[in-house]
């Protein structure tokens, strides 16, 4: 059951300038992102800086507004809703954000910050404080981490009551932005083994929004890379990892360092810079960079080719 | 051996009470070898980066221990002497060339600033501006930016972040120094552009031999760069080997947390978190500091704290293996 | 870690602050000189009989500092010190009314047109703008001529002046605050925009105004003297700081010590709240907590 599925997405952002403010330019930040996501999984959206990814994840939380395209939740389209049915949609759609530090109200404790949600949604009326508790134990954390400040906690139970925030309002899909990329690594699979068991316990969707490939491979199902706004590469993890068909998959999975000196492999450097998002994009996004590229690349959009298994890519290599 | 640090036990003084950042590190590097300093937050491994350039804030404090440099113990010299090394025989590139890159001039300027300042061979020509701007662009080329000439004119804010750390290694390399400290330098930078930065590091350092000490939190860059790494964990060193050793037979219980934790791209494992967190150096633990996490914690660790023994060419403070 | 309240927690952080403040001996100074004045203004009339410190007294007429009067009389025979203490309640009050109404209406819209942006804005700029433009002292005196002297008038012409600049302060801290990520995930908790940024966004941006408002008012203590010394404020035989120095001008070289005096207690009033706005900066600012 397909419970997100999102098309054509396109952000362009208006450049001002001049005494007049007009606009002067674009920048580029998202042109062309498709992929769904089934229900009680997680979907992996991987891309470096400049790829758009945390821009799609704001445009599906309505955060933003698409310049166009889709966005189809539960077989309705949100793109252009507004007013209590938007409302409706956020209690369904929920984000968590890179840096849960940066995302709590410094001056509030837990506590609050639980029941403020809980209050302007009107759940648990009346007994919210038994709620707030078990959103806690949901998270791993105990009612007294209630009465903290957000400094007085550690990176990896801000990162749990940020999530647990999102968790209050019974959301049915999550947005993850970064949610590792905080914490020190002894703790990340602390964060990301709590992901998963609330996936398995209350089936939520997540969209998993990375850099970092190696918490794609161990929690996402199926992944869809992103280069330069447009997707490039989409496919159940697995296959990705180990039947890469873009230039700028392979890249990328290849410059994962590997925490294992015995290992020998060949790793792809790529030439060049990360793209610049004020040019729009002619062609292929890639092929300012691509060792393979050919002239077709720069004129025309790659066709999408389906290499099995819904396992897509878009790649004149493969024509 | 270039680089000896003993015993290095460093604190900070602060509202909340003194911070015993570093508590008895000890490593040392050869000429031409690239050391890993592995560790997460309060490790101690920018504080150590730090006292090593003497470049401590005034709130903190050597208490005892020796860093010997090429035969000179640097926690004695006065700060002139410092100044003589400090950039002439170590260099130092940062994880955010934002605060090292001044916003308001040419990347060429600020180069050619640091080449009169500190090269000799600008210093002794008659013609400074020109031999200090000619060497400037070479050194852009030798870290493969493209067009040097014209990100000479630029300001940084219209480079990119893998082209500042560029700027930031040849201004370091270009004083030819016997080491270079690298600190977190890829850190904030994409995977891909990472791996073309410490590539032109790699062969950076095979040209000249220059010794870099890479400092992160990353054991992949460890594993792929380094010769030997020194894991580190609040204030000491836990484990000092060949990284085919460490990182592949840890024996330290931290540094088998540590990779135990991590996922992984190249197989299907799955990580495990170390319980707890990091402890609070104000008030460290007695003792061993890692025995409120540690699975094998016995009765003395929460009592002394482990000496360092050699096992199999490794150095391990840990009582598991001999008291 | 053990349970504490958020009790608790307020009550270190007041001792934390505490602390923060005592350990710069300026600041110190400051917060005393402001009690001290602070203590004049209230207790003023307790300590000094008002109707008999502005009896006129001619035989004791310009009389210089002595035993008796240690600041010395002024030209109706009145007794300097026992003036400027009385005169505490009056400055004090104009100032921190002004800083205190302009803080309230400059706060409000400058929120407003911060976190709103768009048209409110654009026409919030222009009429700031047009406030701005003109030179404080100026405008004051316009308003203050217009309206009439007295009291009131005076603090009317002040806060028009002033409100201004920290609805721009206000708007500039509110449209960095409503970036960051916290106002972000309020928004998608479909927390209305009204509390955002009463219940969120204020408590955050306003420490900097805090700071600005300590300071300023002295700054309006002196504008308010300055006015008054030109003839706008309140009567001339008011013991208004102000008006002393005033009356002290035209005696500057027979008696200089009635403007001298009048004048030193405006300095110090002044600079007593300057320290402390500077004390409270660094307090109150939270990257440097903790």
């Amino acid at each position: 059951m397909e419970v997100l599925r999102v098309e054509n997405l396109a952000k362009h952002f208006p450049i001002l300038g001049g005494v007049l403010q007009r606009t002067v330019g674009y920048v580029y930040a998202v042109n062309d992102v498709s992929f769904k996501v089934e229900e009680g999984e997680t979907h992996g959206l991987v891309g470096e800086s400049g790829s758009g990814k945390t821009t799609v994840g704001r445009m599906i939380v309505r955060l933003i507004d698409p310049t166009s395209g889709k966005i189809i939740f539960d077989g309705e389209d949100v793109t252009k809703i507004k007013g209590n049915k938007l409302k409706e949609y956020r209690r369904k759609v929920q984000m968590v954000f890179q840096d849960p530090y940066a995302s709590m109200n410094p001056r509030m404790t837990v506590k609050d910050m639980l029941f403020e949600v809980m209050k302007i949604h009107g759940i648990s009326r009346g007994s919210e404080y038994e709620r707030a508790v078990e959103l806690m134990e949901r998270v791993g954390m105990s009612e007294e981490h209630l009465y903290r400040y957000p400094h007085e906690l550690s990176g990896g139970q801000r990162q749990r009551v940020v999530i647990a925030r999102a968790l209050s309002v019974n959301p049915k899909f999550i947005v993850l932005d970064e949610p590792t990329a905080s914490l020190d690594v002894s703790v990340q699979a602390q964060v990301l083994d709590l992901l998963k068991e609330l996936q398995d316990k209350y089936r939520y969707s997540y969209l998993l929004i990375t850099h970092n490939l190696s918490i794609i491979k161990y929690i996402s199902r199926r992944t869809t890379v992103i280069y330069r706004g447009c997707w490039v590469e989409t496919a159940e993890t697995q296959d990705l990892f180990s039947d890469m068909q873009h230039p700028y998959t392979q890249a990328l999975i290849s410059a994962v360092p590997i925490p294992d000196p015995t290992v020998k492999r060949n790793k792809i450097i790529l030439k060049g810079e990360p793209p610049n998002p004020v040019e729009p994009v002619k062609g292929c996004p890639f092929s300012d960079r691509c060792p393979y590229v050919m002239d077709i690349c720069r004129e025309k959009v790659p066709p999408t080719t389906d290499v099995g298994k819904g396992h897509l890519v878009r790649c004149w290599l493969k024509k | 051996m270039l680089l000896k640090v003993e015993d290095l036990r460093v604190e900070f003084h602060t509202y909340r009470g003194t911070v015993h950042a570093l508590n008895g590190v000890t490593f040392d590097l050869d000429k031409g070898e690239v050391l890993g300093l592995a560790g997460e937050t309060g490790s101690g491994k920018s504080v150590t980066a730090l006292s090593i350039q003497r470049l401590l804030p005034p709130n903190a404090r050597i208490v005892s221990g020796k860093i010997i440099f090429d035969g000179i113990d640097l926690v004695k010299l006065s700060e002139e002497e410092m100044e003589k090394i400090r950039g002439r025989r170590m260099a130092a590139v940062f994880q955010d060339p934002h605060t090292y890159l001044n916003p308001v001039f040419k990347i060429g300027r600020q180069f050619v600033d640091i080449l009169k300042q500190h090269d000799p061979d600008v210093i002794n020509s008659d013609k400074k501006e020109k031999v200090a701007r000619e060497k400037a662009i070479q050194m852009l080329k030798e870290v493969k930016m493209p067009a040097p000439e014209r990100v000479m004119e630029m300001y940084p804010h219209e480079l990119s972040g893998g082209m500042k750390q560029r700027v930031l290694l040849a201004m370091a390399y270009s004083l030819k120094p016997d080491l270079i400290i690298a600190d977190e330098a890829t850190t904030a930078l994409d995977v891909t552009i990472q791996a073309q930065v410490l590539e032109i590091m790699k062969e950076l350092q095979k040209k000249s031999n220059i010794s870099i000490i890479l400092i992160t939190h990353d054991l992949g860059i460890i594993a792929e760069n380094c010769n030997r790494v020194a894991v580190m964990y609040a204030g000491r060193v836990v484990e000092f080997g060949r990284v085919t050793k460490v990182l592949v037979d840890p024996k330290h219980p931290y540094t088998q947390g540590l990779i135990r934790a991590l996922p992984r791209t190249d197989k299907e494992v799955k990580p495990i978190s170390i319980p707890g967190t990091v402890p609070d150096l104000v008030n460290p633990p007695s003792g061993c500091p890692f025995h409120p996490r540690c699975q094998y914690a016995m009765d003395i660790c929460k009592e002394k704290v482990p000496e360092y023994r050699e096992i199999d060419g490794v150095r391990v403070a840990c009582f598991l293996y001999g008291r | 870690m053990s349970r504490r309240t958020g009790r608790e927690l307020f009550l270190m952080d007041v001792r934390y602050s505490l602390w923060l403040i005592s350990r710069n001996k300026l600041v110190v100074s400051g917060f005393v000189l402001v009690a001290f004045f602070i203590f004049l203004a209230i207790f003023g009339p307790l300590i000094v009989n008002p109707e008999i410190a502005q009896r006129v007294d001619y035989p004791n007429q310009l009389k210089p500092p002595s035993w008796q009067h240690p600041f010395g009389t002024d030209d109706i025979g009145r007794d300097l010190l026992s003036l400027i203490i009385l005169g505490a309640r009056y400055d004090l009050m104009i100032a921190i009314v002004v800083i205190a109404s302009s803080l309230l209406i400059g706060i409000v819209l400058g929120s407003i047109s911060g976190y709103f942006g768009g048209v409110i804005d654009e026409a919030m700029m222009r009429i700031t703008d047009i406030f701005l433009a003109f030179p404080g002292l100026i405008l004051a005196m316009a308003i203050a001529t217009v309206l009439g002297r007295s009291f009131t008038n005076l603090m009317l012409a002040l806060i028009v002046v002033w409100w201004s600049g920290y609805a721009r302060i206000m708007r500039g801290q509110v449209i960095a605050e409503r970036e960051k990520p916290y106002v972000a995930a309020a928004k998608i908790l479909s927390i209305p925009n009204y509390r955002i940024i009463f219940r969120h966004i204020l408590p955050n941006a306003i420490y900097p105004m805090l700071v600005v408002a300590t300071m300023d008012i002295g700054g309006a203590m002196l504008t308010a003297a300055g006015l008054s010394f030109i003839g706008l404020g309140p009567s001339p035989f008011e013991p208004e700081w102000g008006q002393l120095c005033s009356r002290g001008a035209t005696y500057l070289f027979q008696a200089p010590w009635i403007m001298f005096f009048p004048g030193i207690t405006i300095l110090f009033a002044s600079l007593g709240f300057n320290l402390v706005g500077d004390g409270l900066r660094d307090v109150l600012d939270p990257r440097l907590r903790r």
